[in-house]
């Protein structure tokens, strides 16, 4: 979805020319110019997000469904994101093809760049009305991002959530855990055979994941990396 | 002055990343007349959730501009004022006024941190009175040295001060940073008599200021003035390292290491062992 949201918000604030191959298909785009991305609380961007939602929605619902089923759309992936970016050209948000999209509701790896707070006022703007099977965030912070004493760790990762879903925010998958922990597995799944993380509301085994949904992980936006600033 | 001229959007960028030249377009009649007004400021960067620039999860905004010169300065681009971006005071406000509901909940607040935020001490005034009036605590970053210009009046809007205090002797002090200590010490006095409750933040670096009398000393005054909340020991880090090298500039401690966990520990029970809270 930020995919689509990025590269909706390239198109409208800055300049993007699609280049063709010979037979007259779109193989890439050229952006110039700054745009606002998904996962800064900035409404220039999430406003396209919901749009995309809720226009998508609006479209499902217009066919019957068998015995008149509830439409439902849900904006979480588990770790089909990386499949699915594998099989997605080159985007006008920049994003290259194959490299994987955001898992579920979250902002691209990186391109949430004023924290926690905001990233998650971002995702919670996507009205749930119009994605009722589920809006899935994933968060991971190192422990140090939490705060500087344990206690005030616990405290604080408390008050996000509750933050979170004292505005209209649905889901929130949270892993506290250190990067090198996870490099550190990849190359000895042996000496950590129970390390679990949440993906998309789902707690999944880190070591047996394939080696590109590892590295998806470990490339995701750990809030308060460097927090000691 | 004209504001519109100047507008490069407040976004997507971070903390964490070389800034330079930003305002550096900027004529110097306008870059004054904003610090004299406070109604435009000069900001690196900002973020949220931050938990460690204050109590509680806190939106935390970066100025540009900054007398000290510290030998483990780990954002040497925010020395110089150009480098960071015009913001006016309205949209900085606006901007703040998005986490209000947040910083509520969370029990955090905004902290303007730098930079040195007092060499723009009419903005920093103007933006964190307009935070108090959203019902936002504050909480000013400072090294002190510039406690001066504001007044009591302007006091008022701090809820909280983050005091560094970067060595006790005089003379390191100068070394350390290429500025007096006794502004900064006169300011700690200052917010003490007006119960403004102090966090005293003491940068640990090993070789420069990890003596064991210099950590008492500071540890010995901090205890004195009664207003002190809590000590953060923070240990030197190399993250900085790049910036400096970026910018062409002598860095000094190119081959010093972090500190250990103990000598951490070790600085935390000298400021515990006079009953303050530290970390």
């Amino acid at each position: 979805m930020s995919v689509v949201a990025d590269s909706l918000s390239a198109m409208r604030y800055a300049k993007v020319r699609a280049i063709r191959d010979d037979t007259g298909l779109v193989i890439d785009y050229r952006t110039e110019g700054d745009f606002p991305r998904f996962g800064n609380n900035d409404n220039r961007v999430d406003h396209l997000a919901s749009w995309v939602v809720s226009t998508f929605m609006g479209k499902l619902r217009k066919y019957p469904t068998y015995r008149n089923a509830v439409h439902t759309q849900s904006i979480l992936t588990i770790t089909s994101n990386v499949v699915y970016g594998k099989n997605t050209g080159n985007t006008p948000d920049g994003r290259r093809r194959g490299e994987p999209f955001a898992p579920g509701a979250n902002p691209m790896h990186g391109r949430d760049t004023h924290g926690i707070h905001a990233s998650a006022a971002s995702v919670a703007k996507i009205p749930y009305r119009d994605a009722a099977d589920g809006i899935s965030l994933t968060a991971t912070f190192l422990p140090e991002g939490l705060g500087r004493v344990a206690e005030d760790r616990i405290t604080n990762l408390r008050s996000m959530l509750d933050a979170f879903f004292g505005v209209t925010g649905y889901h929130m998958n949270v892993n506290v855990l250190n990067r090198e922990t996870l490099l550190d597995a990849m190359d000895h799944p042996e000496k950590y055979p129970h390390l679990t993380i949440r993906v998309s509301g789902y707690a999944v085994n880190f070591v047996r994941l394939t080696r590109e949904q590892q590295m998806d992980v470990i490339n995701r936006t750990f809030h308060g990396e460097q927090a000691t600033l | 002055m004209n504001q519109t001229q100047h507008a490069i959007p407040l976004e997507a960028k971070s903390p964490f990343e070389l800034r330079v030249n930003l305002s550096a377009g900027m004529p110097q009649t306008d870059m004054r007349t904003a610090l004299a007004t406070g109604e435009m400021g000069f900001l690196h960067s900002f973020t949220t959730g931050s938990t460690v620039d204050g109590p509680g999860v806190r939106v935390v905004g970066w100025t540009t501009g900054c007398q000290f010169r510290c030998l483990y300065c780990h954002n040497p681009d925010t020395w110089n004022m150009s480098n960071g971006i015009p913001v006016a005071l309205a949209r900085a406000t606006e901007e703040l006024r998005k986490y209000r509901q947040g910083l509520k909940v969370m029990s955090g607040g905004f902290t303007l941190s730098g930079g040195e935020p007092l060499m723009q001490d009419r903005f920093v005034v103007k933006l964190l009175a307009a935070a108090k009036r959203m019902g936002i605590h504050t909480a000013l970053d400072t090294n002190g040295a510039l406690g001066a210009r504001l007044s009591d009046a302007d006091l008022a809007h701090v809820d909280l001060v983050l005091l560094d205090i970067k060595s006790w002797d005089p003379e390191l002090h100068r070394r350390l940073t290429g500025m007096e200590l006794g502004a900064v010490l006169d300011f700690a006095q200052r917010l003490a008599a007006c119960r403004i409750p102090i966090w005293v933040r003491f940068v640990l670096v090993p070789g420069l200021t990890d003596e064991t009398e210099n950590i008492a000393q500071i540890a010995r005054f901090s205890a004195d003035l009664g207003n002190v909340q809590r000590v953060d020991v923070l240990p030197f880090h190399q993250m900085g390292r790049f910036k400096w090298k970026e910018l062409k500039l002598n860095y000094s401690l190119e081959d010093v290491q972090p500190p250990g966990t103990e000598a951490v520990e070790h600085a935390c029970a000298q400021f515990r062992a006079l009953g303050l809270k530290a970390y």
